[in-house]
C-alpha cells in the first residue's frame, strides 16, 4: 500500500444543474405535470426583495444564453417566457443529505464538497462494486432512479482529474481522466476551466501566451512561479494533474472568517438604518462566531450602493474578542469611517483571523465587564438555540421593519462553492 | 386513474415497527360533500425518496358509487400529512 504502486480511485460527484433540478423533481412529486428542466426556466430571488439573480438555470434556458449569476430582468428578455421559481435552501439540504445517504453505501470515504458535489475515495472498493466505471454507472443510475435527478461522475486518481472529468460532457454521464488520458483529454480545453483559474488568472495567463491547459502544464514552471508566486506552481501541478489532497471524510475544513451580508429591499440613505441592517447582521455573525468557539482579531464591514460599486474596511481589533456588542461598536466605526454617504444597497459584516476562545490575553485597554458580557452572550445564545432566534431581540427591532437576525439561507454547514480542494 | 393530489383526513394504524398503514379517510366530493371512504385492500406499498422527501404511497382499492376502484395515497413522513393522489 505503499510507494509509487499505490493508485487511488476517486469519483466526483455532481449534481447537473442542481437547485433547478432538485426544484423540478420535488414539483414532480407533488404531482405537478411540467417538469421544470425540460423548459427554458432558473431559480432566482425575489424580484421584489431585489435579489433578483438567476441562481440556477435548465437546459433549455442555456440554450437563451442565460448565465448564473445574472440580472433577471436582462435573463428575461433574452427569454420572455421564461419561468422562474424561488430558492429553497431547506429542500436543497434535504436533497443533498439524500444523495450522501445513498452514496455512503458505496464507501466509506466520502467528502461532502459542497452542498451538490462530493468525493469518494472508491480506492479497494472494486472487490464489493465492480470496477471503477461501473460501479459508477450504477451510482448515477440509482440515483436517477430513486432520488428523481441526474449526476455526472468523473473518475480519476485524485481530486482534481476527477473534479476535471465531471464537468467534461453534461447531464447524465460518467467519464474517465485518467493519468495516460490527460494528454487527449484535459489539455485541449482553454485554460480557464482548470480549477482555481478564475477571470483575473486567466487574463495573466493570456499575457504569457498561455491559452489552453495543455500550454500551462508545458510552461517553464519557474516561470509560472516567478510571475504567479506560489500560486503558480499549484495551476501548474492541476495542469499536470498532479494533486495529493487526501478525501477528508466528514467535513473538515478549516474556517478562515465567518460573514453574513444582505440586499435591503430599498435603497438605505441614512446612519439609523444602516446601524440597524448592521446590528442585525452582526448578532448572527457573533453568534456563529461563539458556535464555533472562537474569537477574532479582524473585524470587517463591506457596502455596495446603488451603482453597485462594492468596497469594504476593516480594523485589527487590539485583543480578540466574541461579544457582540463590541464587535458592533467596531463595525459602526469603521462603517462610518469609509461611508461615502451614498445609497446603500447591500450591506456585509465579516469577521476573520480567529483563535481559540479558550485563553485570552487580557490588557489593560479591554472594554470593563468583559466577563459579565459573555456570560450574557452565551445565556442570550442557548436561549435562542432553544426556543428560536426570535426569543430574545434587541428593542429597536421590535418595529419589525428588520428581522433580529438577518444574513443565511439554511445552507451554511455545506458552502455553495469552494476553492480548496 | 387521474391525478388529483387532495389533502385528506386519514385515519391509520400504526404498527409497532412504525409502519403506517391507512384504514379509512375522507375528502370532499365532486359536490363538495364530505365523504368517507374505507381502504378495502392495500394492494403495494412503495417508499419514495424523490428528491431526498420520503413519501410511503399505497396503491389500493375500496368500493365506492357501487364499483371498485383503484387509488393511490401517499403518506408524507416528514410533514405527517396524507395526500389523495391519484383516483
Amino acid at each position: 500500500m505503499s510507494g509509487s504502486k499505490y493508485v487511488r480511485t476517486i469519483m466526483h460527484i455532481d449534481v447537473n444543474s442542481a437547485f433547478l433540478s432538485w426544484q423540478a423533481v420535488y414539483n414532480l412529486q407533488k404531482g405537478d405535470t411540467l417538469d421544470l428542466r425540460e423548459i427554458p426556466s432558473v431559480v432566482g430571488g425575489s424580484q421584489a426583495d431585489r435579489r433578483g439573480i438567476v441562481l440556477a438555470k435548465s437546459m433549455p434556458a442555456k440554450a437563451y444564453g442565460i448565465q448564473t449569476g445574472e440580472v433577471l430582468w436582462q435573463a428575461r428578455q433574452k427569454c420572455p417566457k421564461l419561468v422562474s421559481v424561488p430558492a429553497n435552501y431547506q429542500l436543497y439540504m434535504k436533497c443533498s443529505n439524500a444523495l450522501y445517504e445513498l452514496v455512503k453505501e458505496y464507501s466509506p470515504k466520502i467528502q461532502r464538497f459542497s452542498v451538490d458535489e462530493m468525493f469518494v475515495d472508491y480506492t479497494g472498493m472494486e472487490r464489493h462494486f465492480g470496477e471503477p466505471v461501473e460501479a459508477a454507472h450504477m451510482i448515477k443510475d440509482r440515483i436517477k432512479q430513486e432520488l428523481g435527478f441526474t449526476v455526472n461522475v468523473g473518475i480519476g486518481c485524485n481530486k482534481l482529474t476527477a473534479k476535471v472529468a465531471g464537468d467534461f460532457k453534461k447531464p447524465d454521464m460518467v467519464h474517465t481522466l485518467y493519468p495516460q488520458e490527460i494528454s487527449q483529454k484535459m489539455w485541449p480545453l482553454p485554460v480557464e476551466d482548470l480549477f482555481m483559474v478564475g477571470r483575473q488568472t486567466k487574463k495573466k495567463l493570456n499575457l504569457l501566451n498561455i491559452y489552453t491547459i495543455g500550454q500551462l502544464a508545458n510552461t517553464d514552471r519557474k516561470l509560472l512561479n516567478d510571475k504567479l508566486k506560489s500560486f503558480g506552481t499549484v495551476i501548474w501541478c492541476y495542469a499536470n494533474g498532479i494533486d495529493e489532497s487526501p478525501v477528508q471524510s466528514g467535513y473538515f475544513l478549516q474556517m478562515k472568517g465567518i460573514g453574513n451580508s444582505t440586499t435591503i429591499r430599498f435603497d438605505v440613505t441614512d446612519t439609523y438604518t444602516a446601524r440597524k441592517v448592521l446590528l442585525s447582521l452582526t448578532e448572527s455573525v457573533a453568534l456563529r462566531l461563539r458556535a464555533a468557539h472562537s474569537c477574532c482579531r479582524v473585524v470587517s464591514v463591506e457596502i455596495r450602493n446603488s451603482d453597485l460599486e462594492n468596497y469594504s474596511h476593516q480594523r485589527k481589533l487590539f485583543s480578540p474578542t466574541s461579544i457582540t456588542n463590541e464587535i458592533y461598536r467596531n463595525v459602526v466605526e469603521l462603517f462610518e469611517e469609509c461611508w461615502k454617504g451614498e445609497k446603500i444597497r447591500h450591506l456585509g459584516v465579516r469577521v476573520t483571523d480567529f483563535c481559540s476562545d479558550e485563553f485570552i490575553q487580557p490588557s489593560f485597554f479591554d472594554e470593563q465587564d468583559r466577563d459579565k458580557k459573555n456570560a450574557l452572550d452565551s445565556a442570550i445564545d442557548d436561549i435562542r438555540y432553544k426556543y428560536g432566534n426570535g426569543a430574545v431581540m434587541r428593542g429597536v427591532f421590535l418595529d419589525g421593519e428588520f428581522s433580529p437576525m438577518t444574513g443565511g439561507a439554511g445552507a451554511e454547514d455545506y458552502p455553495v462553492m469552494s476553492s480548496i480542494l | 386513474m387521474k391525478c388529483v393530489r387532495k389533502p385528506i383526513e386519514v385515519i391509520a394504524w400504526f404498527d409497532m415497527e412504525g409502519n403506517p398503514a391507512p384504514i379509512r379517510f375522507r375528502c370532499l366530493d365532486e359536490q363538495q360533500e364530505m365523504a368517507v371512504i374505507k381502504v378495502d385492500k392495500i394492494l403495494k406499498k412503495d417508499l419514495d425518496k424523490f428528491a431526498g422527501n420520503r413519501m410511503i404511497k399505497y396503491t389500493c382499492e375500496s368500493f365506492m358509487q357501487g364499483q371498485v376502484r383503484p387509488f393511490e395515497i401517499r403518506f408524507e413522513v416528514d410533514t405527517c400529512k396524507w395526500y389523495l393522489y391519484k383516483i
